[in-house]
């Protein structure tokens, strides 16, 4: 299975919005998933300048953009992710 | 003649000290196109020593810079210092020395000494024997007789001078390899070693280099300060930092021409920049997530620069760094530490600045201030002009 991408804004806006603590992500998935999953960095995706549609901070994962992200809002996302991959899988 | 004047020096005090009788004092004054420093090393240690070398070093330092000759400002300097009543000695002794750089001109430095070890002349990696003129001094009260030396010398690039106190030279006495101390020709001969090993050391790695021997041959426990600053006349190192994308978006691409045909060390502070340059040059740029420290974002990567950081966090951090002269040794390993090795290792910074506002940085929900982009490039030119010496350029985009 391919591995779900976390891209993390390291920008400004996000960082002082809570990037930082969202680079530890890793530490609160449950570990059986970790092996799926891979948290990288960015450097501003242009997106903070539209305040109001995209509030930092902003991660984004397999290519779809999660604004104002904390934890739980990853949390949610990825268990979406990985139903639909298992699902998807052949048993 | 393109060159650059290197000042630093390095310093151990007495053990059980919290405070040093060796004072060095450094300062460039521009409009006259000098560079003056003093060594002064007080009488004792500790406290009083402290206060009576700091009262040598910045008379000396302030005489130096006025129109008065040389000798005579150190006679006054001599007048003025008070003989201890107990010992008939004077407080404190000194070296001054000053640089003058003016354009055209040869680069010409006086030096005067008293009572300090001799000054250390360094010219392809052999010691140079100069010529001293003795000025003898008759004081009232004096016990001793009291002798001032007085060296005129041309300089070129490359040359080296080191100035130092009585610690260095005496570091070891009393040890059985070295009785009466390790003396100005074993002093001499390590550092014509050491050259030889590493004709490239930095100003201040050459003068650590000595203090740290000197402080080895005390078994560690430094007897006496152990001071010893170094001037390096070299070929100037240049450094760039981009930050800030530019105020029309069409002016992008003479930013990253300014980039890419800029002689020297490169840094893009910002991530709105860091992405025109990528976007321009094609390149792809990898975000090193492992120096990520919780206070500042990490630094990345991108062919053709040598460190990539974010904008103004960094900036910011870089800017209390600067103020607080933090040693190199207790640099953090985040974005700022990498930052502030590049800034301290080159001479000549030159700040592309773009002017465009991030709307993003403004907004009234964001927890602390960021602060302003010029603001913050202000502060950090006048930290590295007043501490650190550096020479700096601005340019707006």
């Amino acid at each position: 299975m391919k591995k779900i991408e976390i891209e993390i804004c390291m920008g400004t806006a996000c960082f002082v919005m809570g990037s930082a603590n969202l680079m530890r992500i890793k530490e609160s998935i449950p570990l059986e998933w970790c092996d799926q999953i891979e948290v990288t960095g960015s450097f501003c995706c242009n997106l903070c300048r539209n305040w109001k549609d995209s509030k930092p901070p902003i991660v984004n994962i397999n290519g779809e953009i999660i604004t104002g992200a904390d934890e739980t809002k990853i949390l949610l996302h990825l268990v979406g992710l990985i139903k639909e991959g298992n699902d998807a899988e052949p048993e | 003649m393109d060159y650059f004047i290197e000042v630093d020096y390095s310093q151990f005090f007495k053990k059980n000290q919290k405070i040093g009788g060796d004072v060095f004092l450094l300062s460039r004054n521009k409009s006259e196109d000098q560079i003056i420093c003093t060594l002064s090393d007080g009488l004792g240690s500790g406290v009083k020593a402290n206060v009576l070398a700091n009262l040598t070093a910045h008379m000396a330092q302030k005489f130096a810079f006025s129109t008065i000759d040389i000798i005579k400002s150190a006679e006054i300097i001599m007048n003025t210092l008070p003989v201890c009543k107990e010992r008939k000695i004077s407080y404190s002794t000194f070296s001054i020395l000053k640089i003058h750089y003016r354009n055209g001109s040869p680069l010409r430095a006086s030096i005067i000494e008293y009572d300090n070890p001799s000054f250390l002349l360094l010219r392809d990696g052999e010691c140079l024997e100069v010529n001293k003129t003795v000025h003898e001094l008759q004081r009232a009260g004096a016990f001793k007789e009291e002798v001032l030396y007085h060296t005129e010398v041309n300089l070129e690039v490359g040359d080296r001078i080191l100035l130092y106190t009585d610690g260095v030279t005496q570091a070891g006495l009393g040890t059985k390899p070295y009785p009466l101390g390790w003396r100005e020709n074993n002093v001499k001969a390590f550092v014509k070693n050491l050259m030889k090993e590493k004709p490239d050391l930095s100003a201040y790695e050459l003068a650590s280099a000595i203090t740290i021997k000197a402080k080895a041959l005390d078994i560690y426990k430094a007897k006496d300060d152990i001071t010893c600053s170094s001037i390096y006349i070299r070929k100037p190192r240049r450094l760039l930092i981009s930050t800030g994308p530019p105020i029309n978006e069409e002016n992008d691409t003479v930013l990253v021409d300014k980039i890419n045909n800029f002689e020297g060390m490169k840094i893009i502070s910002g991530g709105t920049t860091a992405m025109i340059y990528s976007r321009i040059n094609k390149t792809k740029i990898h975000v090193n997530i492992e120096d990520f420290d919780n206070i500042l974002p990490p630094s990345a990567s991108v062919e053709g620069i040598d460190l990539v950081t974010e904008g103004m966090l960094t900036l910011n951090n870089i800017v209390q760094l600067l103020e607080k002269r933090t040693p190199l040794t207790e640099l953090p390993s985040n974005a700022a530490g990498k930052f502030m090795k590049l800034l301290l290792s080159s001479d000549q910074v030159h700040f592309l600045v773009g002017t465009k506002i991030n709307e993003a940085h403004q907004d009234s929900s964001i927890p602390f201030e960021i602060g302003i982009r010029r603001s913050i490039i202000r502060r950090i030119r006048t930290a590295l002009e007043d501490n650190y010496l550096k020479e700096t350029t601005l340019e707006f985009i």
